[in-house]
């Protein structure tokens, strides 16, 4: 495998506060929308289901009354480090940006063999296993946006981080003569959704991102970090249960953080 | 030349491996990738220019402000708006998805409409306005002259306050009809709550961005209560918060929500029984004197034992608690520990700014009045009331009316007569009320019926009867600008507009803290031949002709909307421009952006999409416009109508808990609201199905909830398809095993099993509501359905 160049400028990564998590699911909606994502007359099937930022439920295990429910909201980790989908490719559809951090994926390139979705330890990618849905008569395409390409079927997709809204960000900047974005001036749809601003988007190479510094809380976490993929979305929790579930532990494996003291 | 075989299989297998290490291969895969993936099928979305609109969406009474990017005049995304003040930011799944609704052409009715199946099926032809009108015209033309205009009903699930309301409610007038029916939801219950506890005529608010202790019985903060987009976006700030400064929410309920699993602490508690320990609560803040006895002496009334001119003595509120919600009897009503009462007591007791909400849900289904009015009884006596971070029952909005209503001599006649249904204490009746009267009355009591933003078969408790109840109406007309389930039982469409493509607006939205108006223009073409509800009212009432006719001299709802503005701009109070400080930090406007000429102001007014009135101090020293000119903790508006209401004793006319009678076998089963998904009025944006579970939804069938231990009694297992049948019908869902159910109880979303609108929600699951058992609330008649009792057998 070739040595990736060298990283230059900044690394866009992102953290999920699940304390703050409602999960009302507007962030899965907001990035279905945005992306041009295809819905079915049938979403039931979590196998067949096309969704890039999904929502996921778990539970603390104890009886009633003890039970408690949280949401994991799951978007493309973008994982920084030997990233297993871009490692498997044969046809280069998808490959790490060392210019942003980001991992994209070209459908045109795709030929749908989905050895990347194999790979992926996270199940971010999915496989448009038939062509949109988007019956002529019904007028569902009108509300597409032309920034996002429309998938057709044969090709996986993944969360790309809004790359279409890095894009939009940087004309407009450029268009105003400068060349750096200012910290909110790209963010991804969930991001903006969110409506409790549970997902902050930002720069994890800038120190004064709010992302970079949320990052150091002793309940910062990241999913299924001893598979060393280096995931760039990070998770916020100050519930030992919660933050249990982001690995497999063997018993006495899993070491509590014990409130910081005032 | 001469090519011998062998020359020939040399070259065929040389020219294929010299291709190898040429670029033709990889080049030919990755055209072929290309290639293929260019099918005509494949949309194209248009290119065009980006705008960007802002609107604000009254897909429920929240009056959120939203922003759309437009591609030339296609929307493209509803994002929310940071700066406005009534959702500061926050926006919910299904305000998210609302361009769905607007542009899939099988959910709405596209044009007027005329049934061409049976009722039900929802199989309907196309017609032009002018049929429309004349065949409805013609009807309604008839029935004043040959029957009673009184057999005009009208079903308003409008917003009461809004302009359109108004101006049904104006129509009935005119046309000689009294026959007018809200739906039995909680904010029909809440109003009567502020109408006999404080007098006042209008929905309370609660000023949340401020309260520092959140008791919620039940109110369904992450199920959708209030404003989804405000709490939502509330939520996030309260945990944001660090340890000192910190917002605690406390819930009460059976289940583990999302708010209980989420919230600080969750009280399990059984069904039904909140009032209990509401008022268990009030009697340990009583028995401590840790209440606000300045407020309780000089603002209520009934709470202290008082003596009658004949020289009885009656108990007040305060011996009634005393007595009757000792912790022994709270604890054996509702199943919890009396240490847990002395923990909350001694929780508000500390608080700097409490407040105690209510609700079941998100507020589609409704509490019952007298648990409601337990609740609240907390916020009384710590004296919350028109506080910061409490309950603000007060919220002017001086739009204007349009003028008197001018009835002819068949108008004045028929509502000299008063109402074929008997109407309710708080002056408006109900859907149950009209339901219960087509069914049990001989003669008919409703010949036409008009349906105005209602959906009553997916949510109304009992809906089997609403079903059979139409079935019965001779003529049915639906305004919905969806293809909505009870519009299935129309006979004729006349399609409003869909919420962008009209002027839409928001009186007081749902539980907010202060007074205002959301209001905004059309924002998107309307491609279809639908009008706008108050363009239809005006030209339905101008065919009618005569004082009809005349009661609306309006040439459009655009110019009602205007006259009606003028009025607020001339009152000179609040702001119509969005002020730096947000109006919940209880500041006075200092420049309100009214500058007297009303062409001006309505054009700032639709710029900032809001007028507003923050609360001051001011705000505490209100009269409360009861018959004691207090807060009634005994009410004397109920007084009045104790036999209407069934009030022997004084007890009945104060706050309490009323348990339901139910059948002591079975299950109970409760239905429960989610905010990704739509229970009222407006249909589930398609993407909202990305969001369900496959433990909810699988495939058509809906999944009810049981804690392993019951269905260990009853030999059920994970997805196991059984038959839940109650005394009013059987439904058939799929069991998921889960402890987020209260053992002995079962649990089934809302929502589901549509009969209307595409193949996106239609026939998914069932519909719970229809098996709902209800008894009547003794003060508004609204169904009571948490006592319903199910049996479950294996299919």
């Amino acid at each position: 495998m070739e040595k990736r160049a060298e990283h230059k400028g900044p690394k866009y990564g992102m953290v999920i506060d699940l304390d703050k998590c409602t999960g009302c699911g507007t962030c899965m909606v907001a990035c279905a929308h945005e992306n041009n994502l295809s819905v079915r007359p049938d979403e039931s099937d979590i196998q067949r289901k096309l969704t890039w930022m999904r929502l996921y439920i778990i539970t603390n295990g104890e009886p009633y009354p003890k039970t408690e429910v949280s949401y994991f909201p799951r978007p493309c980790m973008q994982c920084d480090h030997h990233t297993p989908c871009v490692s498997v490719c044969p046809a280069t559809a998808t490959d790490y940006d060392t210019n942003t951090g980001i991992v994209s994926q070209i459908y045109t390139r795709c030929i749908g063999c989905r050895y990347c979705m194999a790979a992926c330890p996270y199940h971010a990618r999915v496989f448009n296993w038939w062509d949109g849905y988007f019956p002529k008569e019904k007028g569902l395409e009108r509300y597409l946006s032309p920034e996002v390409s429309v998938r057709m079927r044969g090709v996986v997709e993944k969360c790309s981080f809004c790359h279409h809204r890095l894009m939009r960000a940087k004309t407009k900047a450029y268009n105003e003569g400068r060349r750096e974005l200012e910290e909110g001036e790209y963010i991804t749809a969930c991001a903006e959704a969110c409506p409790a601003k549970a997902i902050t988007f930002g720069d994890l190479n800038n120190p004064e991102h709010k992302v970079s510094k949320l990052i150091k809380s002793p309940y910062a976490f990241r999913l299924l970090e001893r598979l060393g993929t280096q995931p760039k979305v990070y998770y916020l929790s100050k519930k030992d249960w919660v933050r249990k579930m982001a690995d497999n532990y063997l018993p006495g494996e899993f070491k509590p953080v014990n409130p910081p003291k005032a | 030349m001469e090519i011998n075989r062998r020359d020939f299989i040399k070259f065929v297998v040389g020219g294929i491996a010299g291709i190898h290490v040429t670029p033709l291969p990889w080049k030919l895969t990755d055209d072929i990738a290309i290639w293929t993936q260019n099918w005509p099928w494949v949309p194209v979305p248009g290119r065009g220019e980006f705008k960007e609109a802002k609107s604000i969406c009254t897909l429920c009474p929240g009056g959120c402000g939203i922003r759309l990017r437009l591609v030339e005049k296609r929307g493209v995304k509803i994002e929310s708006r940071d700066e406005f003040p009534v959702n500061h930011g926050g926006i919910c799944p299904i305000g998210m998805g609302g361009l769905q609704l607007m542009y899939d052409k099988d959910l709405r009715f596209t044009s007027p409409m005329k049934r061409a199946g049976q009722r039900g099926e929802g199989i309907f032809v196309d017609i032009s306005w002018d049929e429309a009108y004349s065949i409805l015209v013609q009807r309604l033309k008839e029935l004043r002259e040959k029957k009673d205009p009184r057999l005009l009903a009208a079903v308003d699930g409008l917003p009461y306050e809004g302009s359109e309301s108004l101006m049904v409610r104006r129509f009935m007038q005119a046309f000689g009809s009294n026959s007018y029916f809200r739906l039995p939801d909680q904010d029909l219950v809440d109003r009567t709550v502020n109408w006999i506890m404080h007098g006042i005529k209008g929905s309370m608010g609660f000023d949340l961005e401020n309260s520092d202790y959140i008791l919620s019985f039940g109110a369904g903060l992450l199920e959708g209560w209030g404003i989804p987009g405000r709490i939502l976006n509330l939520w996030g700030e309260w945990k944001a918060r660090g340890d000192g400064a910190k917002v605690k929410v406390v819930q009460i309920e059976s289940r583990a929500s999302n708010t209980a699993s989420k919230a600080d602490r969750w009280i399990a508690i059984k069904p039904g029984t909140e009032a209990a320990l509401a008022l268990g609560i009030v009697r340990e803040l009583i028995q401590r004197g840790r209440y606000n006895v300045d407020f309780v002496n000089e603002h209520t009334f009934g709470f202290g034992d008082w003596v009658d001119q004949e020289g009885k003595s009656h108990k007040g509120f305060r011996s009634m608690v005393m007595e009757a919600y000792t912790p022994e009897k709270v604890a054996q009503i509702t199943g919890i520990d009396p240490k847990e009462i002395k923990v909350i007591a001694t929780e508000l007791e500390s608080a700097k700014a409490p407040v105690a909400i209510w609700g079941r849900g998100r507020g589609e289904l409704p509490n019952g009045v007298y648990e409601s009015m337990a609740i609240h009884s907390i916020n009384i006596v710590l004296g919350r009331i028109q506080r910061p971070g409490g309950v603000i029952v007060s919220k002017e909005v001086l739009l204007g009316d349009l003028g008197p209503v001018l009835t002819d001599e068949k108008a004045k006649e028929a509502l000299r007569q008063g109402t074929l249904v008997p109407a309710g204490i708080a002056e408006v009746s109900h859907l149950a009320d009209l339901v219960k009267a087509i069914l049990d009355s001989k003669e008919p009591v409703v010949d036409t019926l008009l349906l105005f933003q209602a959906n009553p078969w997916i949510t109304m408790p009992s809906s089997i009867l609403l079903e059979k109840a139409l079935k019965k109406v001779p003529f049915i007309v639906s305004f919905s600008p969806f293809r909505d389930d009870t519009s299935c039982y129309a006979d004729l469409i006349l399609p409003d507009h869909a919420y962008l493509e009209k002027f839409q607006e928001m009186v007081n939205p749902k539980g907010l803290g202060y007074a205002a108006y959301c209001i905004s223009a059309p924002v998107l073409p309307n491609p279809y031949s639908t009008k706008a509800l108050g363009d239809i009212l005006i030209q339905l009432a101008g065919k009618l002709g005569g004082a009809i006719k005349e009661s609306f001299p309006f040439k459009s709802y655009e110019e009602v909307l205007k006259q009606r503005t003028n009025s607020l701009f001339s009152a000179k109070r609040g702001s119509i421009k969005v002020q730096k400080e947000p109006p919940w930090k209880w500041v006075e406007i200092k420049d309100s952006g009214i500058q007297g000429d009303d062409k001006k102001d309505w054009e700032t007014l639709l710029k900032s999409n809001i007028w507003y009135q923050p609360n001051t101090k001011e705000s505490a020293y209100i009269v409360f416009p009861t018959e004691s000119k207090k807060v009634e903790l005994m009410s004397l508006s109920l007084k009045r109508f104790r036999d209407a209401v069934g009030a022997k004793t004084d007890e009945d006319l104060m706050p309490q808990y009323r348990g339901l009678e139910t059948e002591k076998a079975g299950l109970l089963f409760m239905p429960y609201e989610m905010v990704n998904w739509s229970s009222g009025w407006a249909p589930s944006p398609p993407y909202l199905t990305k969001t369900i579970f496959d433990h909810i939804l699988l495939k058509q069938d809906l999944f009810m909830e049981l804690n392993p231990t019951t269905a260990k009694e009853l030999g059920l297992r994970e997805g196991e398809m059984v038959e839940v049948k109650s005394k009013l019908g059987v439904l058939q869902l799929k069991v998921h095993l889960s402890e987020v159910a209260m053992p002995g109880v079962a649990y089934a979303p809302l929502g589901f099993g549509r009969i209307g609108y595409d193949e996106f929600l239609k026939s998914k699951g069932v519909n719970v509501a229809r098996i709902l058992t209800s008894q009547k609330d003794p003060i508004v008649g609204t169904p009571l359905w948490w006592g319903t009792r199910v049996t479950i057998n294996r299919v």
